[in-house]
């Protein structure tokens, strides 16, 4: 196997173990905070209108609850340990 | 740990991580611990869901090494595209692993899609994006995801979590 492939399939497979289990935590956040952030930030982008019609959020809102949810976020995964087990997550193949 | 970083110097630090540029000035402590706290939220929310090819299995069991085993990677089974079936059926898929075997038919509705299926062992929690839904006693479980994109989807018990490697476009990555 090359190098690059190496790198290539390294970063495939942590790159998605650590969104699930950051998309997990993510999910128990309260509120309209894990639509917000997904519908914001993940592959799908959505516009701040597109917030504001689905889940009802004012625009003039949208920024400080996203900021709030962030840092949410950033507490339940330390919470969870997230940070220090991301670069030593234990994955094993079927 | 108390930050004692205001409101507005957080937004800030997202937003850096955001653009991938390097901080103007001096970071203290704390602050470049956040940044880069944010840069792996920011990494990870916006990571595509792969597919998780053979190699990148096989390169991962090298590399991993097989202590806890909080995570494993099912392996795609038998992908059957059936664009066309009834009902809207638009796949029907298995995925197995050392722990549990799940089958997964997925059917595309006007405003998103159902997914249900059956797991081998009960005690499972199927998730998809932030939607989640246990299984019940026969490991039967269903629930509908209002989104035209199919979330990653995984399986957690008290003890691991299983990731499926969904990628409906991409049928041979990952099967044998």
């Amino acid at each position: 196997m090359l190098a690059s492939e190496e790198a290539s399939a390294e970063e495939i497979t942590i790159a998605a173990v650590q969104s699930a289990s950051m998309r997990r935590i993510l999910g128990k956040l309260p509120g309209k905070c894990p639509q917000l952030l997904l519908m914001l930030y993940s592959d799908n982008e959505s516009s701040y209108q597109e917030v504001k019609t689905k889940l009802g959020i004012p625009s003039g809102s949208i920024g400080p609850t996203r900021s709030r949810c962030i840092e949410r976020l950033r507490k339940a995964l330390i919470s969870e340990n997230f940070f220090e087990s991301e670069l030593n997550s234990d994955i094993e193949s079927s | 740990m108390e930050l004692n970083l205001t409101e507005s110097r957080l937004a800030e630090l997202w937003n850096l991580a955001l653009s991938n540029e390097a901080p103007r000035g001096l970071l203290s402590a704390n602050e470049s611990l956040v940044l880069k706290q944010y840069q792996s939220i920011n990494t990870c929310l916006n990571a595509p869901w792969y597919s998780a090819p053979k190699r990148a299995l096989e390169f991962a069991k090298s590399i991993m090494p097989p202590t806890s085993r909080r995570f494993l990677i099912g392996k795609l089974i038998h992908p059957q595209p059936l664009l066309g079936f009834a009902r809207g059926i638009v796949s029907q898929i298995q995925f197995e692993s050392e722990e549990v075997q799940v089958r997964i038919q997925i059917e595309e509705l006007p405003n998103g899609w159902r997914m249900y299926g059956r797991t081998s062992e009960p005690g499972w929690t199927i998730w998809s994006g932030s939607s989640n839904v246990a299984c019940d006693g026969d490991g039967e479980f269903e629930f509908e995801v209002r989104s035209k994109s199919i979330e990653p989807l995984s399986l957690h018990s008290h003890t691991t979590t299983i990731l499926l490697p969904m990628n409906l476009s991409e049928s041979g990555d990952g099967s044998e």
